[in-house]
């Protein structure tokens, strides 16, 4: 008997737990790596050692290279790796919802969720902070999720902790930088790599992590990975000697390509003032700007970012509409010449705060 | 045949709605579906006079005094767009006390138009991708392809 939804989720946490403690128990081979998640220790534990450079090659730039305290605990797994079967769940798969989330699983302080295109399940217990992913196979995670891993617990370690993931990229200097926000394809990652490119400080192409804590919206990189359309990779010659070899993933995307840009100067691995948004769009040849309207900018922010992160609607509608109310929002019309896109952007971090 | 009753208040439909206010527009989402709506200039006057307690028939003496347009053109356009809402699970009857506008509340120099609800179904075409459906329902979390071996 399971009785109430909480003790649900804490029973099955726990029980995830104890296996996953006989794993780290039983196990000689586990590498041990702290990162900096928007100033929060994070201590990842991988069952077994020849794995993690899948997990760790995006979020190199973050290591911290000395031992330190953790704020969390993840203790990340496999079913081929190490031999035992995932724990499984309580309820049928009609109980994960779009996204992943498992409702049933999950209370104030538990959260769990169920990616079926990776096959690895997620977990937290923010109380205790301690988190597990069990995948079914390091192999079967797409290429796609390598460029980006662990979303769903750093999503939920970051809104415990009053911030949140954005689908932006963002780029600037040492103490300012410009969101890049949009639907996926119009434009960020190429804006984004161009301005790395002409040397401007690079937080990320796809997701970052923000922070609106006292009205001052701040930017945080969380993955040094970039992604660019294959027909693109000739106006990029300087990302190639960062190419990832991602040739045993299933599922890779053929129209993308992934590059690990960690070891690459201009590489920011801490915050930065969030100065402007930055819509792209196509309309005109030229690369000029203009204001942008804030609702259209935090309905597409809100949207665009709840497909790609499991949470609630309310929520990133709540910190869009915030965000876009503290910063000014410009629509950058892309030109076709890089030089002039990093001019208008180089434009706005230049001018003085209004 | 027209959902709505001109004498009625409605308040959002919360918990189920969230929305947020801008300048110019109102952007709701429903959390059952992942439905997002924009309402932008009249739209979003209108729905803000809807939260103030305002019913159709008061939003209506209310605009004619601020427009041109004839009593009865203003009141089928604040019917389709009040029955819209309505339909989209935005609104629902309540009894609210009537807070007023005052003059300032209307740019009198802007014709008053049909007020638009435009609706951003993203969510649920990712909801037909969602490559969770292909876990099969006997064995959770194993894939169907493995059921087969």
């Amino acid at each position: 008997m399971l009785g109430t939804e909480q003790s649900q989720a804490e029973y099955f946490f726990e029980r995830v737990l104890q296996q996953t403690k006989s794993i780290f128990h039983h196990n000689e081979l586990i590498l041990s790596v702290t990162i900096s998640l928007c100033d929060l220790k994070v201590r990842l534990e991988f069952a077994r050692a020849n794995f993690a450079a899948q997990f760790l090659n995006a979020i190199a730039h973050l290591v911290i290279p000395h031992e330190v305290e953790p704020d969390y605990l993840v203790q990340i797994w496999s079913e081929t790796e190490v031999g035992l079967q995932m724990p499984k769940i309580l309820g049928s798969y009609a109980d994960i919802q779009l996204r992943g989330d498992i409702p049933n699983l999950s209370n104030g302080e538990i959260k769990t969720a169920y990616f079926s295109h990776s096959r690895t399940l997620n977990c937290i217990n923010l109380k205790t902070r301690v988190a597990i992913v069990c995948a079914k196979s390091f192999e079967e995670i797409p290429a796609f999720e390598v460029a980006c891993p662990l979303r769903a617990i750093f999503s939920w370690i970051l809104q415990a902790n009053n911030m949140t993931f954005i689908h932006a990229a963002a780029v600037g200097n040492k103490q300012e930088a410009i969101l890049i926000g949009g639907d996926s394809g119009v434009g960020k990652s190429t804006t984004a790599i161009s301005c790395l490119q002409l040397g401007m400080d690079y937080l990320g192409d796809d997701i970052c992590a923000i922070s609106l804590k006292n009205n001052t919206p701040h930017v945080f990189s969380v993955y040094s990975s970039a992604k660019i359309m294959s027909q693109a990779q000739n106006q990029f010659t300087f990302l190639r000697p960062y190419q990832a070899d991602l040739r045993t993933h299933v599922g890779t995307p053929l129209e993308k390509q992934v590059y690990f840009l960690a070891k690459m100067g201009h590489i920011a691995n801490t915050k930065r003032l969030i100065k402007a948004i930055v819509m792209p769009s196509f309309k005109k040849p030229e690369s000029s700007m203009q204001p942008f309207p804030k609702g259209e900018a935090a309905r597409i922010l809100s949207i665009s970012t709840s497909t790609l992160i499991p949470g609630s609607n309310a929520v990133y509608l709540a910190l869009a509409a915030q965000l876009t109310r503290l910063t000014p929002v410009f629509e950058l019309n892309l030109a076709h010449d890089f030089d002039k896109n990093y001019a208008s952007i180089q434009g706005l971090l230049n001018a003085a705060t209004a | 045949m027209p959902k709505y009753d001109p004498q009625s208040q409605y308040r959002i439909n919360a918990p189920n709605i969230v929305g947020e206010k801008f300048d110019e527009e109102v952007v709701l989402v429903n959390l059952d579906s992942g439905i997002y709506y924009s309402l932008r200039e009249n739209a979003a006057q209108i729905w803000q006079l809807l939260t103030l307690g305002y019913s159709l028939a008061q939003m209506t003496d209310l605009i004619q005094k601020h427009s041109s347009e004839a009593p009865n053109s203003i009141a089928i356009m604040l019917g389709n767009f009040v029955d819209q809402l309505i339909e989209q699970d935005l609104l629902v009857p309540a009894k609210l006390p009537l807070i007023e506008v005052d003059e300032s509340f209307f740019n009198a120099a802007k014709p008053f138009t049909a007020p638009t609800l435009e609706i951003f179904a993203d969510m649920q075409d990712i909801l037909l991708l969602d490559p969770v459906h292909d876990v099969d329902e006997q064995g959770w979390p194993i894939h169907t392809k493995n059921l087969n071996n």
